[in-house]
């Protein structure tokens, strides 16, 4: 019995590992004509650009993430509990939509700069907006809240006490917010940057909207371009490498810093009231950031829809919006079952016996979340292409079989969201401890009234929340799907992308509307698993 | 005397781990309460768990009441064995309200007689009123109360308790296990209580079964346990102990407080065990011992103190001590010790 559960576990995590293994053994095999031939021609740029945009955007994230978090920890004005959650919303906008709404509004043709040139004249100075500076500035209202979250939770959790005898040995409010609370928090800030800077390392079609040139970017154009395969892999190699190193960078951040606060029920922080143009500027503030990041784009779709609906600017076959629709449920649905059911079964085989390789195997199976999705994109391709040839011969590459197949894709989805799911699935098996099972059985239960009468009812709001997490992400996935859709199978998310890289901006706000609507629901679970997780004891 | 449980040479050993129970031969009398007890690690929980049915022995034999529960060929799974569990942590339904909890296992029955029967539980565990309740809403002292009438609901033969008051914190250890003994009393089911705390099984069991390295070392009441240890190890883990070289013959040793009296006969060299509350003390300019060290309790007074030879004893006395240190004093021993032979130095 042991061994058909060791078996599987291993097998699973090889599977689920085996397109990065893919792209990391390239490594053993890089052609040296072709990184030459990359080297001379657009690397440099793509490195240099990469690496401008992560900082910037890392950077940006840190200052506003941090300063929100703050400004609605350590104060108190009116309309703070609102606004300290509505703060979370950006990130139900893709980087995708609201770069196509902000380039819209700010780019040469919008309305901003031709007001401008109205009043000044052809000659009106305007910024760049197709610029690394355009695309962070983007990038940064969308993720800062992946900071913003991380830090409240940090500050949120150091104690008053320590504070207080901040205060005592002489330090100033801002002297101990300095000196004491940002360093305590460290850990946290460095996750929350980490997790903004893999984004942006897989964002890339945002970046192309502005012009940018990254390495995600990069392996999309030769991948497109010439259907380069050995290009696209060199450098998604490249890219695995600057996500690992990344990942490395982040433990030695955080290092050995798990600083915990004295004592268990620790007495929070308490927030200084604000009073008249301090409360106006602090809460002005935080509805600035809400209006440039959802506010006012939220608004500028729902007038492009409208006007959409009533005068399209497109002609659409009827019914055409319902297919895309019905794809995208069908995808992310399954992606969303067969990836929570995955993660489930890792779970439960990973605590199994409680060795060490099994923790880390299942640790090494869900490592694809930090994976850019290019680089799953070209590991999964290539996976499934040598299948393919294995399977069924030279003669059938012109007809890929699983390659271009809903297989193909939803491995993708598996490799990509694993990790996602299996968060959720294991806190939720961890609430059933042995004893309780031990206790059921005692009381005269067997295995299907444990499974019943206790599993099911304590892990099913886990899992149910992991299954709508992965099922938002697929939702609104870019370059998984670009790569591995099978033809004709066109998500939400490759519409809205493919209209407003035509600049159908109008057009491509009903699907970005909807992916926007449906992206607030895991905003809430989010919130709401945050605040049980405060009110709990 | 019928018996409730039965076990005969029990091994058990877990696999890539210590030997847990070494051939374990115990029995439990119908409606007697017996505490296994034993430092962590003596396999005590272990002999539980194996009662309960939730590990299989490795040979040996068990009973619960007439039937075997297990031996070679023989298997009943501890859904079938109609035996409680309450764990340390009590390991409630968090799902579940008090009442589903208490009521998990009646799930058979009609529902009049459920409901008369989960209001009796509540009832007998002082619960009334709190059946809606969810276990996270209540103290920790709650909580093992619910785990308590969980366990008696479906009227099993036998509860077993995992160290079931460890968890709580002393002022509410003392009253929670007096109420808990007189529930299991009322109910007049078959207790075995597992526990390190010596206290706790000298005052609550009709019988101890104490275990060192996973053998039962000496079973029999609390009394015979104390005052005449079968070995030197129980002698040491139970109470505490001070030990007289001395020398043994016709019922009686001499040591160095004079000649004593022994409750069983040895011959030879021993050593002789006196509690601290057998030695009596007097203040004597000529005595042979002096006053070391008072250490004052508030109920009793222990005193240090040393003899010509450099031996230490201790010395327990009700309320306060009426010596001071430095005082030179008589020692007497009151009633019958033990002896155990002298273990040869290697």
């Amino acid at each position: 019995m042991g061994y058909v559960y060791r078996l599987l576990l291993i097998g699973l995590a090889a599977v689920i590992m085996a397109p990065l293994l893919l792209v990391a053994a390239n490594l053993l095999r890089l052609d040296a004509t072709n990184w030459r031939h990359l080297w001379e021609t657009r690397l440099p740029t793509m490195l240099l650009q990469t690496t401008l945009l992560v900082v910037a955007v890392g950077a940006g994230t840190l200052a506003l993430g941090t300063g929100l978090a703050w400004l609605v920890s350590a104060y108190r004005f009116p309309g703070r509990g609102i606004v300290s959650w509505l703060l979370v919303l950006p990130l139900a906008m893709p980087s995708y939509v609201l770069g196509f709404v902000f380039m819209a509004t700010f780019d040469y043709a919008g309305p901003v700069q031709t007001t401008l040139r109205a009043w000044f004249g052809p000659g009106a100075w305007f910024p760049e907006v197709r610029s690394i500076g355009g695309a962070a500035l983007v990038l940064t209202l969308v993720w800062y809240p992946y900071v913003y979250l991380l830090a409240r939770a940090a500050f949120a959790e150091q104690s008053s006490v320590t504070l207080d005898a901040a205060r005592a040995v002489g330090l100033s409010r801002a002297g101990a917010f300095a000196r004491l609370a940002l360093p305590l928090a460290r850990p946290s800030l460095v996750a929350g940057v980490t997790l903004v800077v893999l984004e942006t390392l897989t964002d890339f079609a945002t970046v192309r909207y502005f012009n940018v040139m990254t390495l995600s970017e990069g392996i999309f154009r030769v991948w497109e371009g010439m259907m380069d395969r050995d290009t696209a892999m060199q450098l998604a190699t490249l890219l695995l490498l600057v996500a690992l190193g990344l990942m490395l960078l982040e433990r030695s951040l955080r290092g050995q810093a798990r600083y915990t606060q004295a004592g268990g029920a620790v007495q929070r922080m308490q927030p200084v009231l604000l009073r008249s143009w301090c409360a106006a500027a602090a809460l002005g503030m935080c509805l600035l950031v809400l209006a440039l990041a959802f506010g006012l784009p939220a608004t500028q779709l729902i007038a492009w829809t409208v006007a959409e609906t009533r005068q399209p600017t497109l002609p659409t076959a009827d019914g055409v919006a319902w297919r895309y629709i019905g794809v995208t449920l069908a995808l992310a649905g399954g992606a969303a079952l067969l990836t929570t059911l995955v993660a489930l079964l890792l779970a439960v085989l990973g605590r199994l016996e409680g060795r060490r390789w099994q923790r880390v195997a299942v640790r090494l199976a869900t490592s694809g979340y930090a994976m850019p999705g290019a680089v799953v994109g070209v590991g999964v391709l290539t996976l499934l292409a040598t299948v393919d040839r294995a399977l069924f011969g030279d003669e059938f590459s012109a007809a890929l079989v699983l390659t271009g197949s809903l297989t193909g894709l939803l491995y993708a989805y598996l490799v990509r969201f694993l990790a996602v799911a299996y968060g959720s699935a294991d806190a939720s098996v961890e609430k059933v401890t042995p004893r309780m099972v031990e206790a059921a059985r005692c009381l005269g239960a067997g295995r299907g009234r444990i499974l019943w009468g206790v599993y099911t009812p304590l892990v099913r709001a886990g899992l149910l929340a992991g299954a709508i997490l992965v099922f938002v992400d697929v939702m609104k996935e870019l370059p998984v799907t670009l790569m591995l859709r099978p033809f004709g199978m066109d998500t939400l998310a490759i519409w809205t992308y493919m209209l407003a890289a035509e600049s159908y901006w109008q057009a491509a706000a009903i699907p970005a509307l909807l992916i926007v609507l449906v992206g607030v629901a895991p905003v809430v679970l989010l919130v709401r698993a945050g605040d049980r997780g405060r009110v709990a004891p | 005397m019928t018996l409730a449980i039965s076990l005969n040479n029990v091994w058990k050993t877990y696999p890539g781990g210590p030997r847990a129970v070494a051939g374990v031969t115990l029995e439990v009398a119908a409606g007697s309460v017996l505490a296994l007890l034993g430092p962590s690690g003596c396999g005590k929980t272990t002999l539980l768990r194996l009662i309960a049915g939730l590990e299989r022995p490795d040979q040996g034999v068990i009973q619960v009441g007439e039937r075997t529960v297990a031996s070679e060929g023989v298997w009943v799974a501890p859904e079938q064995r109609r035996v409680g569990l309450v764990f340390q942590e009590g390991a409630l339904f968090p799902h579940l309200t008090v009442a589903e909890n208490i009521g998990f296992a009646l799930n058979g029955r009609p529902r009049g007689a459920r409901e008369q029967r989960l209001a009796a539980l509540l009832a007998l565990v002082g619960l009334e009123g709190l059946g809606s309740r969810y276990p996270h809403q209540l103290s920790g002292g709650q909580q093992q109360r619910v785990a308590l009438a969980r366990a008696l609901a479906p009227e099993p033969a036998v509860v077993l308790l995992d160290e079931p008051f460890a968890s709580l914190d002393p002022a509410l250890r003392g009253e929670l296990r007096e109420e808990v003994m007189q529930i299991l009393r009322a109910a007049a089911t078959t207790t075995v209580l597992v526990t390190h705390d010596q206290e706790e099984a000298l005052s609550l069991a009709d019988q101890i079964a104490l275990m060192l390295d996973g053998r039962v070392v000496q079973h029999a009441s609390p009394f015979v346990i104390y005052d005449r240890p079968a070995t030197r190890a129980v002698a040491d883990f139970i109470g505490a102990a001070n030990w007289l070289p001395g020398h043994a013959e016709d019922g009686c040793a001499r040591c160095a407080l004079g000649i004593v009296a022994l409750a069983a006969p040895v011959q030879g060299p021993v050593d002789v065990l006196v509690r601290p509350e057998q030695l009596c003390m007097a203040p004597d300019p000529a005595g042979a011992w002096r006053v070391q060290e008072i250490r004052f309790f508030g109920h009793d007074t222990l005193v240090t103190l040393v003899g010509d030879t450099g031996l230490l004893l201790r010395a327990r006395r009700l309320g306060q001590a009426h010596v001071s240190a430095g005082t030179s004093v008589q020692l007497q021993v009151c009633g019958a010790v033990s002896a155990f032979p002298r273990e040869q130095e290697p």
